[in-house]
């Protein structure tokens, strides 16, 4: 057989062959592709989710601020930012305006969104800073579980000049951190109960060393001067212990591997006037909050402090520092 | 006279030479021509003796030596009938003439290819043995289809003469494969008629079948396209018999991206569907029993299976309505009855649907609707092969079948040109060395398989190589009246094998002479003209 009669059948063949295909014209249904990117690494919510969730809470805050109903707060607010604002209702309440410390503006400047696929899940939300110039505001908006919805846990209030460091971008979303993150200069729930031991004991505390100078520390040390100068006019006495409450801490994983601890310090400063005297309120948020309370000599004033830590890496040598700050006196009391 | 030639000697040889040429005493050649004796050949193997007028020996002048294919010419001219008319006219050139004399019609004309007579070069051995099966079959199926003009005689056998030496020049060698000039008259033949089956196979078979799935490909095409096209619209609908349904990731976007969701339960509940990625939905499926959907069964029904959600920790937590969650992308409740439309990417996400806490165990029915933007084609293929095949069709009515047909024509419309010019050559100067002896033509060989074989021996390089190549097996037209045959004939030597063998002859002849020049003294000086003569001829001739 010679090859171009081999060509010709193969040729033959061939075209006989390429009608098989026809065939398989009959439409098969169609099936469900195992999607193959994991799910688990993106973003559980998306930004414009995020801004939908932040409106919602906005709308809650702005409504109670209207009403001053602190009730209404917790469909929206909870954890340490709920003692705030029902405190900060209950201040403008007494003094008829708000305090304009609590005001979150609306629009923001960056969002970390998390990508893990647990709860609870806290996303940070960094907003631009306010009509009159106040810094920006750290929000933590936290989803407890799965049936539930995502609150305004905590905010804090971002100190001049202070760096944050930086984020994945929200399409990616970062991952949150745990209370015993390793690689740092020190795990978080230890930094934040160095920083309550810092805060209480000043520059004489240990940790000193760990921990650079911050906004919080000079205005409570200017404060507790002040306040000093008075009570010792008076032959009394001051003291604040600052308790951190390990259960309130929010961590978030920085790009450069370093964390941002957003944790809840109360804090308790008891002042008694020497003499016989009374201690009062010192300031209207104190006076609106004592109420009608009765003064004795010793007063106790209930803060909660809100602080926002960054703990650079180990490997970065840095020191700790505090990067915002919220500061409420939630109870006054004599004692 | 022509004994075993080993026993010869070179006195008797000298004899036997002059025997041999006792025939061509007529002959005017100069001492040039003073050669061994040729081998006698078979008659169908074109021997070139020298020049001679009396080529077919029968003492006259009056050349009957044809050619094949003008053997209607000749024997038209002649009114002989002594030459047989091939079978049919076929391209072949067949040249007999018997190198020595006094042959006459004895032996029978059928002594065609001798196989076993033919002893070749050890190097054409081969190429032989493929020639003699090959020519073992033309000679079967065509008898007398070669010409034979003069058998031998009985008195000499070509085997013991017609041998060449193994130190013979090459064209000695050239000239005795000639048969290979014969075998591939025959084998152009059987090609011309297997090309016409072949024609007939490809129009009369291969064309229609092709034709025929042409136009089913083309009818299955426009069926696909008009009656058989796929439904744009896909429906699928299940029952579900758990409060919550998940589909899996994947089936929300599984015909297109516009989907429609329906839910509905018997129930007056509120029946909520959701759109949500598939870590929200697992986890607000925890702790739950759940009917997951997993795919399409059939274009009608989902293929579903029930399943538990993990355990989750403590439900203590004040929980949100279904549709208070912001976990979902979209979110549309009803009473007894929800809808959803969904436009947007649907690969990673999942559809929940909530058929409300109503009753203990609610059953109701999930839809999913798509309405497919993109339909498969399945005309396309279909147009595509048939064209395919229609093409092929066309082209194994046409090209395919006249392939070796055309290039056959090619080859013999380029040798009909050159041997047109060759014959046209000498014809109008017959006077003149025909093409061949001319310096530097080429002369038309045999078979190009032999030519290049001989191309091989002699390693010259040959100019005009390719025209002359393609003059294999064409017929060469010549009046067989009217010229010299034999100076437009095929000829197998070149002029240059020709001249360079003289002048090895001169040169040996010189050398002979000068050897016997040097014992004898006194003819030194004229040998030594005459050798040089010899060789400023050879000189002149080579410079040509």
């Amino acid at each position: 057989m010679s090859t171009s009669t081999i060509a010709r059948i193969a040729a033959a063949a061939i075209s006989a062959a390429m009608l098989i295909p026809l065939a398989a014209c009959d439409e098969r249904v169609p099936k469900v592709a195992t999607p193959t990117a994991s799910a688990s690494a993106s973003p559980v919510i998306s930004e414009s989710q995020e801004k939908k969730i932040r409106g919602e809470i906005l709308k809650v805050l702005n409504a109670t601020d209207q009403s001053k109903d602190v009730k209404s707060l917790s469909a929206r607010v909870e954890g340490p930012e709920l003692a705030v604002r029902a405190s900060q209702l209950t201040i403008a309440k007494a003094t008829k305006k708000n305090d304009p410390h609590s005001t979150i503006p609306s629009k923001i400047s960056q969002t970390v969104i998390p990508t893990d696929s647990s709860w609870p899940r806290s996303v940070f939300t960094i907003t631009t800073t306010t009509d009159d110039q106040q810094s920006q505001r750290l929000l933590v908006l936290n989803q407890d579980s799965a049936r539930s919805n995502y609150k305004l846990w905590g905010v804090a209030r971002l100190f001049q000049g202070a760096q944050l460091p930086a984020f994945e971008i929200p399409k990616i979303g970062s991952s949150m951190g745990t209370l015993k993150d390793t690689g740092l200069v020190a795990t978080p729930a230890d930094a934040v109960a160095h920083y309550a031991d810092l805060l209480q004991n000043g520059s004489s505390s240990k940790y000193a060393s760990q921990f650079e100078d911050d906004q919080l520390r000079k205005d409570l040390a200017t404060l507790t001067a002040t306040v000093q100068k008075g009570i010792a006019d008076n032959k009394g006495t001051q003291s604040q212990t600052f308790t951190p409450q390990s259960d309130q801490i929010k961590v978030m994983r920085a790009a450069n591997g370093g964390d941002l601890v957003v944790a809840q310090i109360n804090s308790a400063w008891t002042r008694s006037a020497g003499e016989g005297r009374e201690s009062l309120p010192a300031s209207d948020a104190e006076k609106a909050l004592f109420g009608n309370g009765k003064a004795t000599s010793t007063m106790k004033v209930t803060y909660v402090n809100v602080i926002a830590l960054y703990i650079p890496t180990k490997a970065s040598n840095g020191k700790i520092q505090a990067v915002g700050a919220e500061r409420q006196p939630i109870k006054v009391e004599a004692q | 006279m022509v004994g075993n030639m080993s026993e010869i000697n070179p006195k008797n040889q000298q004899e036997a030479q002059g025997a041999q040429r006792g025939a061509d005493e007529d002959r005017e050649e100069p001492a040039l021509f003073d050669m061994p004796p040729l081998k006698p050949v078979e008659p169908d193997h074109v021997v070139l003796d020298m020049p001679s007028v009396d080529d077919d020996f029968d003492g006259s002048d009056n050349e009957t030596m044809v050619l094949d294919g003008v053997g209607e010419a000749v024997r038209a001219m002649s009114g002989t009938s002594d030459v047989p008319a091939p079978p049919h006219g076929g391209p072949r050139v067949t040249i007999h003439q018997n190198v020595l004399a006094k042959t006459d019609a004895a032996t029978s004309e059928t002594t065609k290819h001798d196989p076993a007579g033919r002893t070749a070069n050890g190097a054409d051995s081969d190429h032989d043995a493929a020639d003699k099966t090959g020519t073992g079959e033309t000679a079967a199926e065509s008898a007398g289809e070669t010409t034979v003009v003069f058998k031998p005689t009985d008195t000499f056998k070509p085997e013991d003469n017609f041998k060449p030496a193994d130190n013979a020049p090459d064209w000695h060698h050239a000239i005795f494969h000639r048969r290979h000039h014969d075998h591939d008259d025959q084998h152009s033949e059987e090609r011309a008629r297997r090309h016409r089956r072949h024609v007939m196979v490809m129009r009369g078979i291969v064309t229609p079948a092709l034709a025929l799935l042409a136009v089913a490909a083309i009818v299955l095409g426009w069926l696909n396209m008009t009656i058989w096209k796929p439904n744009p619209n896909v429906s699928v609908s299940s029952k579900v018999s758990t409060r919550y349904t998940v589909t899996d990731p994947g089936v929300l976007a599984l015909a297109d991206n516009t989907v429609s969701v329906k839910a509905d339960t018997s129930a007056a509940s509120s029946v909520c569907i959701a759109v949500a990625s598939p870590r929200d939905a697992a986890g607000w499926l925890a702790n739950q029993h759940y009917t997951r959907v997993t795919g399409l069964d059939t274009w009608k029904t989902f293929s579903t299976e029930t399943a538990d959600g993990t355990t989750a920790g403590d439900a203590n937590k004040v929980e949100i309505a279904f549709q208070q969650s912001d976990m979902w992308y979209a979110v549309q409740c009803g009473k007894g009855s929800a809808t959803l439309k969904w436009k947007d990417s649907g690969d990673d996400k999942v559809v929940l649907v909530d058929l409300g806490s109503g009753s203990e165990n609610p059953t109701g029915t999930v839809d999913m609707a798509w309405t497919r933007a993109k339909v498969p084609d399945f005309a396309t293929p279909c147009f595509f092969v048939g064209g395919l095949l229609a093409v092929m069709a066309i082209l194994t009515a046409s090209l395919f079948a006249v392939e070796q047909h055309r290039r056959r024509n090619r080859k013999a419309r380029t040798v009909e040109s050159t041997p047109v010019a060759v014959a046209a050559a000498p014809e109008p100067e017959p006077t003149e060395p025909p093409a061949w002896m001319r310096p530097g033509s080429e002369p038309p060989a045999p078979s190009g398989r032999s030519r290049r074989r001989r191309h091989s021996h002699t390693g010259h390089t040959r100019r005009a190589q390719e025209a002359v190549e393609t003059q294999t097996n064409e017929p060469e037209v010549s009046d067989a009246t009217s010229v010299n045959l034999l100076q437009q004939s095929t000829p197998t030597v070149s002029s240059n094998e020709l001249e360079e063998y003289f002048a090895r002859l001169r040169a040996e002849s010189a050398a002979n002479a000068a050897t016997t020049a040097d014992s004898v003294a006194e003819s030194g000086p004229v040998d030594d003209d005459s050798a040089h003569e010899t060789h400023t001829d050879d000189a002149d001739k080579e410079a040509k």
